[in-house]
């Protein structure tokens, strides 16, 4: 299962994007499903191709940072929600800013294995009350709980 | 036949969201069979770009596009969706 390596942090703090990578990445290598320089191809990513989405009717966005698959070892997804918003650039225009709060971090290994569980994904974001759902998680029964409501749980 | 080509940073995660919505809402228009859908990677969009009618990107793509290219973020997130299929089909000359 994508989060069954449960990594999750609930209102944790990070000085900017970069940082808010380090802190989440970590716990995926620690957990031992993606290479040791994950963080590396994420920053690179991040750099060139930003991962920040604004959200309608929420001062504050979320980003899906990711890389390529040669960074990864097995598909795992990993989730933090921030105390403070940090600031990353939004995917359709770099130039654009992006307060984020909810960060789900993905570590996907087959290039076309997934489209189902990412548009599952991808739909939490245009959901206002699921956002808020995520925003306010604060710990992982609970967060799994909502992923199980989800159905995310079967991939 | 109109060949699409359709990109994002990896080729892994939000093309392969579009890809599946945009093939649903072609073929919902009555394009079905009518135009074929391809994947790729931003870093091969100079290369490829020559051989399609259009290319549709998730992402803001600042690489050299050898056809006309649609930003298409929206979709991912469902908003203003209808406007962006539109620009779609209008660049692919599927007009109604």
């Amino acid at each position: 299962m994508i989060f069954d390596k449960k990594i999750a942090i609930f209102n944790g703090h990070a000085e900017s994007c970069k940082d808010a990578l380090r802190i989440l990445s970590e716990k995926f290598v620690e957990a031992g499903v993606v290479e040791d320089n994950f963080l590396e191809g994420l920053l690179k990513r991040e750099a060139v191709f930003p991962t920040g989405l604004l959200l309608d009717d929420r001062d504050f966005g979320v980003a899906i940072p990711h890389t390529d698959p040669e960074y990864v070892r097995t598909t795992q997804l990993g989730f933090m929600t921030l105390d403070e918003p940090v600031t990353f650039r939004f995917m359709a225009d770099p130039e654009t800013e992006v307060p984020v709060r909810i960060i789900f971090m993905m570590a996907i290994k087959e290039a076309h294995g997934q489209v189902e569980m990412l548009s599952k994904l991808m739909e939490i974001f245009a959901d206002s009350t699921m956002v808020d759902r995520f925003r306010a998680v604060d710990n992982i029964d609970d967060f799994l709980a909502i992923v199980s409501e989800l159905g995310l749980d079967q991939f | 036949m109109k060949r699409i080509l359709l990109c994002c940073g990896t080729g892994v995660a939000t093309s392969t969201v579009v890809n599946k919505k945009l093939e649903r809402e072609l073929n919902k228009r009555g394009y079905k069979g009518q135009f074929t859908i391809t994947q790729c990677k931003a870093v091969e969009v100079p290369g490829k770009s020559p051989n399609f009618d259009l290319c549709v990107s998730t992402i803001a793509n600042s690489y050299t596009c050898h056809c006309p290219m649609i930003v298409a973020t929206n979709l991912i997130l469902n908003r203003k969706v209808d406007e962006t299929y539109d620009k779609i089909c209008e660049a692919l000359g599927f007009v109604k």
